[in-house]
């Protein structure tokens, strides 16, 4: 019986996480008529795929997909090269002014600066309007350096101790030692890194405002969805009673591309969790 | 190794840095550029020559030579002996919709020709996205931070430009507008005393920046389903009574009206901007003797919600929700920018509403109205109805005044203040703002028989125009749906065909309502007002917050929820600004 509640319990979660998106799904494949009649709910009235072959055709909606995927791929890199190699040496007791750096670190955790500081500091390093102000500022996250860290302090120190004992010098440990065991923390992070790299718009609408070319593919969602909020008299084709099927047909092909990333991680996460306690 | 470790962890943070500073250069996009125009501005098609040089001589000694500037006779204008160069903000709209690039089109590069030529005056385009989260406004104060922001820069943000002056962001425009006055006829023509020193600070006498104007004042209308009064054999209300009346005439003829879908009709539709959505109908409750004084004391929020005797409009229509005639998802799905509530008028299942007053004619053959006859049935038309009468019997309505929309400022680096100003005077001509609003005769727009311009779409051309009627290069001209530079009677004529395939009469009728027995709330310049800034969105938030309750509460509870959120209001600063409105009203008037 207790089995029965905790999976009708579930069930009623899931449900919740997935209806908004089934929506938003049904609306991109529902027929105009019927989303003027606000008729649409879970499933398409009227199937047709009209609003995703205006957007596969638009070029612009592509070349952002792709480079949003290229951005992703080297901000995920990147971000966790850089958290690995941050949060490593801090789980050494023995690292000389280690209490420093870990204020120091914590410190750009609580205070931020701001928008118009930022923009001073990036004007005068010459990112703004640059692709790598999309990748540079954000490719570390104190919060994901003290997650790592925290996890690294779990692995007994006695793997470390008999690596050194080997020969094995700091850099070693970390690539034969501390990164194996540490699969499911690192695709936990890679997971962040990626969905806050896909999802984020912020740093283009300010930074990277003149740069069309690199305009990532939520940047570019916002414009179409603020622009059909502001559609200009006699200035569009689209038909108005479309713009809700395309809004929601953007959304979607925006969204799609990192949901399929999650089952790929999930392996690792498994994968992680298993080696972890055939070590322990 | 614990030096080891110790430079791994600096060299991470080094890395960071060094990264950084590799960064440089923009990546820019490619340009396309459109057809050429003849249609350039005084000269005839044809630019002077010399026009496209500087250090041409002077003819003749000229009084501004110290500016550098001569008179130039080909032109008719005061031009630069040595080419000058500013930068000049435009909006960024997006290029999606067939939109071109706002710093590269055809627009873009007709001006450029003509100030080069009359001017003798380069243009740099800096765009600043329109959208941004808070507005262009965000995105400039960081610009002005940086000392990046366009020579010439405009903004709607009432709020930012107060700020920008405050803080010395911004050069007094005095010295220009006076010690030039006779360089800027077109400035001074368009926007004449009233609006140029609309900003002027009574006390300083300095002047940030400049009011645009605006052509049209009609703002709000009243619009109800034609076919479905003929069907009910009803004539258009004329009285509030009438209003409510025809509203559950609606409601008990569903099945008449809508047949099987009887049970989706809404009698009244409105979003959650309630006070905007329901203006009209509160606003005629304020009395009509309400005095110049009282309007700008009560006046700060721009939904009317201070007046007096707004409470009982909202009051009435807390007892329409009850009674089932109004939307009752408005608060729920009715947030702008859904669509939602805009599919409840173009499914045809909506009899009345109040709005922009020609938000159901826009896009023409896509408007609402237009989707509306495609969805429900060929005869369906919203008409416009002037119903909602004040105490004196007048069919009262705020409309907006000439003055006081859009901000057009100098940063206080401007390298070229007076370059700037002449650019701003150029774009103010007559001939310059006609021609951007109505493009290319065959292209951007028609010419009838009697004269009337009709607007017609130029998508998929290069042609198109990013905003409407190019707003935003005609900077101290603002408002669509109005083409200021010709004879008013062949104006007016063009507005009511510019909403094609829709009838003119409907254009004529809701443009004649929305002004009729309109007035324009005082908007006197008494200088910043320190309790307004930056009350703007918490105030808005609160109003909202309290229309929405409100209006969702049983009748019975009105008055206990309108008089706490009321108190509420005032307490969050309301009663401040109208302390301080109050001080200087009868500081300055009495």
């Amino acid at each position: 019986m207790g089995d029965w509640i905790i999976a009708f319990v579930c069930l009623i979660v899931i449900f919740m996480c997935l209806a908004p998106m089934l929506t938003l799904l049904s609306r991109s494949l529902s027929d105009p008529r019927s989303l003027l009649r606000n008729e649409v709910t879970l499933l398409p009235k009227g199937l047709n795929f009209n609003a995703y072959q205006t957007i596969l055709s638009d070029s612009m909606y592509t070349r952002s997909l792709v480079w949003t995927a290229i951005l992703t791929g080297i901000c995920m890199a990147l971000s966790m090269f850089m958290t690995t190699i941050c949060a490593y040496p801090l789980i050494y007791d023995n690292l000389k002014g280690r209490r420093f750096f870990n204020a120091m670190i914590l410190f750009t955790m609580y205070f931020g600066a701001g928008l118009i500081p930022n923009y001073l500091l990036y004007n005068d390093l010459g990112l703004l309007n640059n692709p790598l102000v999309l990748i540079v500022p954000n490719c570390l996250s104190v919060f994901n350096v003290i997650i790592m860290r925290s996890f690294l302090f779990g692995i007994p120190d006695s793997l470390r101790e008999s690596a050194e004992i080997d020969g094995a010098g700091p850099i070693r440990v970390l690539v034969n030692i501390y990164i194996p065991l540490s699969t499911s923390v690192i695709a936990t992070l890679t997971l962040f890194y990626a969905v806050g790299r896909w999802n984020g718009y912020g740093d283009a609408l300010f930074y990277m405002f003149r740069n069309r070319d690199y305009y990532p593919i939520q940047y570019l969602l916002y414009n179409i969805i603020s622009g059909m909020q502001n559609i200009d008299p006699g200035q569009t084709d689209i038909p108005m009673g479309a713009s809700d099927t395309y809004k929601a047909a953007s959304v979607m092909f925006a969204t799609v591309p990192i949901l399929m990333i999650y089952p790929w991680l999930q392996r690792y996460f498994i994968h992680g969790v298993t080696l972890g306690s055939e070590k322990g | 190794m614990k030096k080891a470790l110790s430079i791994l962890l600096a060299a991470t943070m080094l890395a960071v840095l060094l990264a950084a500073c590799g960064g440089g250069g923009d990546g820019g996009g490619g340009t396309a550029t459109p057809p050429p125009s003849n249609n350039t501005p005084s000269g005839g098609g044809d630019t002077p020559s010399g026009g496209g040089g500087g250090g041409e001589e002077p003819s003749a000694p000229s009084p501004y030579e110290a500016e550098g500037l001569y008179w130039n006779e080909e032109t008719g204008t005061w031009r630069f002996t040595d080419t000058r160069k500013i930068s000049v903000e435009v909006f960024d709209r997006g290029l999606e919709d067939d939109r071109t690039k706002p710093e590269d089109c055809h627009w873009s590069k007709w001006i450029e020709e003509g100030v080069k030529r009359d001017l003798n005056l380069e243009i740099e385009w800096l765009t600043v996205p329109r959208f941004a989260g808070g507005g262009e406004a965000e995105i400039i104060v960081s610009m002005l931070a940086a000392n990046d922001a366009p020579n010439v820069c405009y903004t709607y943000n009432h709020d930012a430009i107060t700020e920008f002056g405050a803080r010395g962001g911004v050069l007094d425009l005095i010295p220009y507008v006076d010690g030039y006055r006779d360089l800027l006829p077109n400035l001074w023509g368009l926007l004449g005393e009233d609006a140029v020193y609309a900003a002027r600070d009574p006390e300083e006498g300095h002047l940030y920046w400049l009011e645009a104007v605006l052509f049209n004042n009609a703002r709000i209308g009243t619009f109800v389903r034609e076919d479905w009064l003929n069907k009910l054999g009803r004539s258009a209300p004329t009285t509030t009574q009438e209003f409510e009346d025809m509203l559950v005439a609606f409601k008990d003829n569903a099945e008449l009206l809508l047949g099987a879908d009887a049970n989706m009709l809404i009698p009244f539709t409105m979003s959650d901007d309630v006070g905007w959505r329901a203006n009209n109908l509160f606003v005629s409750f304020v009395p009509d003797a309400i005095t110049d004084k009282e309007l700008y004391i009560n006046g700060y929020d721009d939904r009317q919600f201070m007046l007096p005797g707004y409470k009982e409009g909202v009051r009435l229509l807390s007892k329409w929700y009850d009674m089932g005639l109004v939307w009752q998802d408005f608060s729920t799905r009715g947030a702008p920018g859904e669509t939602f509530e805009d599919n409840n008028m173009k499914a045809g299942l909506a009899g009345a509403f109040i709005g922009n007053w020609d938000y159901v004619y826009r896009q023409g053959d896509k408007s609402i109205q237009e989707t509306m006859k495609a969805e429900s049935t060929a005869e369906a038309a919203f008409i416009a109805v002037d119903c909602f009468q004040n105490d004196a019997g007048k069919y009262r309505k705020f409309i907006s005044s000439r003055v006081g929309d859009r901000k057009i400022f100098l940063p206080y680096n401007n390298p070229e203040p007076l370059a700037s100003m002449l650019y701003v005077d150029w774009v103010s001509r007559d001939d310059v703002r006609k021609y951007l609003q109505i493009g290319e005769e065959g292209i951007n727009h028609d010419v009838m028989d009697n004269g009337a311009i009709v607007i017609k779409s130029a998508a998929g051309t290069p042609y198109i125009q990013n905003g409407p009627f190019n707003i935003d290069y005609t900077i101290t001209f603002n408002g669509s749906g109005q083409i200021d530079a010709i004879d008013p009677v062949i104006s007016g004529l063009s507005m009511a065909l510019g909403f094609a395939p829709i009838d003119p009469s409907y254009i004529a009728r809701a443009f004649e309502y929305a002004i009729n027995d309109g007035r324009i709330a005082p908007r006197p310049n008494f200088g910043a007002i320190e309790a307004e800034s930056g009350m703007a969105n918490p105030l808005k938030s609160k109003r909202d917050t309290l229309l929405n309750q409100v209006v969702n509460a049983p009748l019975a509870d009105f008055d206990s929820i309108w008089d706490a959120g009321w108190r509420d209001y005032l307490n969050s600063g309301g009663q401040d600004i109208i302390d301080e409105r109050t001080a200087k009203y009868e500081k300055y008037i009495g």
